[in-house]
């Protein structure tokens, strides 16, 4: 388990100094895939090299596996960094040396045999689906493919966590999915932990357990990803929601007044947000029957979170005042986010 | 043979004395040179991992290092010869001929040298050091494997232009009864007015420049990926 306490961390630099980090308490459970998300420069990359201590925390404390990893000397932090892989968004794998150079150098210090080390490398290549570029060197790769190579070399010394810093920032869309599979894969077969830094909704929607908001260097939110999601308390996160979804369009329609958003008198436009429990429920057309007003579905957006459905729809009521006010308020009593927009 | 002996009339007579005097200028270069290629990548490594935010931070090394680097290589070579005899007599047991110049040949190189190092590993992309650092390498594996290891097109690049100028700098030292080509362009060009002597130094300098630089591409070529 890695377990953050009150960790601070400020930058100091002429132009004044900077919260990077302030006071985060986090719990990242063994196994879990953990996601960490915040728009740059909310701190998340130096939060997560805390946890490795490439960042050293001003105070707060970094247990890994019930110790403070903050009080070893350095030639034991070595040891536990050993344990813990990290891949980047820039993968970071040596030019000079070939892909299986790049993976045989996490293996240095392992103490196998050079046999031993052989066919550790090319098991792991083999995990990573790169048995064919073992004697390629890092400029002749695609970028999901050097990835690839990282993940491999983070798993050389059997780590138990898996730290990984924008991963998938720099891959296009189908190869940033191709390597959220194979760190799912990961996280399954060999029970490692992850945590994920991403400013990417759709990567902690597609993969995280877990997740938390950060912003100005706080956690503003944490908890299930689709419950964070669903219910989002921050505007922090609304807006993440937002960026991932097409949702956040109607807003801009609103703000240019195009002929879908205008309003007749007597109507009235709601944004009504859906979780699990009653995406399924016919909602709509049952308030439309009952209280007598007609529901026009003007927008819509049903994500998937995590395997649990998340909807969002833009929905015009028209009638009478009293029944759309009874309709609203039915429609909020079973648990369905209800905010008026227009 | 003929049509060379021409052109250059007194070569004939000279050869054995050229070939003694080129031993010499190679005797020079490669002896300081390997010493001073040790020294460079010492200090040049000392500069990037000790200066703010390397991964031995230590400002005061850096700024002795950096400090003594600008104040040698700001004196002219020429005077560096003159001023460094007492240290050549103490550390060679001369300040004459070939060995006496190895001193001032060293302090004349290891500066700009040093800091050419430290311009080829600062090209080290810090991700790669970041990365190591997180895979539990210890600073000295880190300065090895990496640093000196991923630069090494670079090293050999530096290592080239600095050859080049030390070859420049052993004429120089010529000029003070080290020996070599530089002394026999003076002897027979200058003071005996053999003008053919001083196109011959030309040549066997041309040679010396181009075989370093042949080698330094090949090594470039065979290690840049």
């Amino acid at each position: 388990m890695i377990e953050l306490k009150n960790v601070t961390k400020t930058f100091n630099s002429a132009a004044g100094n900077v919260h990077a980090v302030q006071n985060v308490s986090l719990k990242i459970e063994d196994g879990e895939i953990f996601g960490i998300i915040g728009f740059s420069g909310a701190g998340k990359s130096t939060l997560v090299r805390c946890i490795n201590l490439l960042e050293r925390p001003d105070s707060g404390e970094v247990i890994i596996d019930g110790s403070d990893i903050v009080k070893l000397p350095e030639k034991e932090l070595r040891t536990v960094r050993r344990k813990m892989g990290m891949i980047f968004q820039h993968f970071n794998l040596m030019p000079s040396r070939t892909v299986y150079n790049n993976v045989g150098f996490a293996l240095r210090k392992s103490g196998l045999s050079k046999e031993e080390k052989d066919k550790k490398i090319r098991s792991l290549l083999e995990l990573v689906d790169l048995s064919d570029k073992i004697d390629s060197y890092p400029s002749q790769l695609s970028g999901g493919q050097k990835q690839r190579v990282a993940i491999a070399r983070a798993l050389a010394n059997d780590p138990k966590i898996l730290l990984c810093d924008e991963a998938t920032s720099a891959l296009d869309p189908q190869t940033t999915r191709s390597i959220l599979r194979l760190l799912e894969s990961v996280n399954k077969k060999l029970g490692i932990t992850i945590v994920i830094i991403t400013h990417q909704m759709e990567v902690v929607k597609d993969i995280c357990d877990r997740v938390a908001v950060m912003e100005t260097g706080s956690v503003v939110e944490e908890g299930r990803t689709a419950d964070v999601f669903s219910h989002p308390k921050m505007p922090v996160t609304k807006s993440f929601i937002e960026t991932a979804g097409n949702i956040g369009k109607i807003y801009e329609l609103i703000k240019e007044d195009n002929p879908l958003t205008r309003l007749n008198p007597g109507e009235r436009m709601y944004m009504l947000t859906y979780t699990s429990v009653n995406t399924k429920d016919a909602i709509i057309s049952y308030v439309s029957r009952t209280y007598n007003v007609n529901a026009s579905i003007i927008f819509g957006n049903v994500e998937v979170l995590k395997d649990i459905p998340l909807g969002k729809l833009v929905v015009v009521f028209s009638g009478e005042k009293d029944n759309i006010d009874a309709a609203v308020q039915y429609i909020r009593s079973v648990g369905i986010d209800t905010e008026e927009i227009k | 043979m003929g049509i060379i002996y021409q052109i250059f009339p007194n070569l004939e007579k000279l050869a054995p004395e050229l070939m003694k005097c080129t031993g010499q200028t190679v005797q020079m270069v490669a002896v300081s040179g390997i010493i001073s290629f040790f020294f460079g990548l010492f200090f040049g490594s000392l500069l990037i991992v000790t200066r703010k935010g390397g991964i031995l931070e230590c400002v005061p090394v850096y700024n002795v290092i950096d400090k003594a680097i600008d104040i040698l290589r700001s004196i002219p070579f020429l005077i560096l010869l003159f001023l460094l005899i007492p240290l050549s007599r103490a550390i060679v047991g001369t300040s004459l001929g070939v060995e006496g110049a190895y001193v001032p040949l060293i302090f004349g190189t290891v500066p700009f040298f040093s800091r050419q190092i430290e311009t080829a590993i600062a090209e080290v992309d810090p991700g790669l050091i970041e990365a190591s650092e997180a895979m539990g390498f210890s600073p000295v594996e880190i300065i090895f494997s990496v640093y000196l290891r991923e630069s090494i097109p670079g090293i050999a690049r530096v290592s080239m232009i600095t050859l080049i100028s030390l070859i420049g700098l052993t004429t120089m030292a010529g000029a003070v009864g080290a020996g070599g080509v530089g002394d026999f362009a003076i002897r027979y060009g200058y003071q005996l007015h053999q003008r053919d002597t001083i196109w011959i130094s030309v040549i066997i300098t041309l040679i010396m420049v181009s075989i370093v630089q042949i080698v330094g591409n090949f090594v470039i070529k065979k290690t840049k990926h």
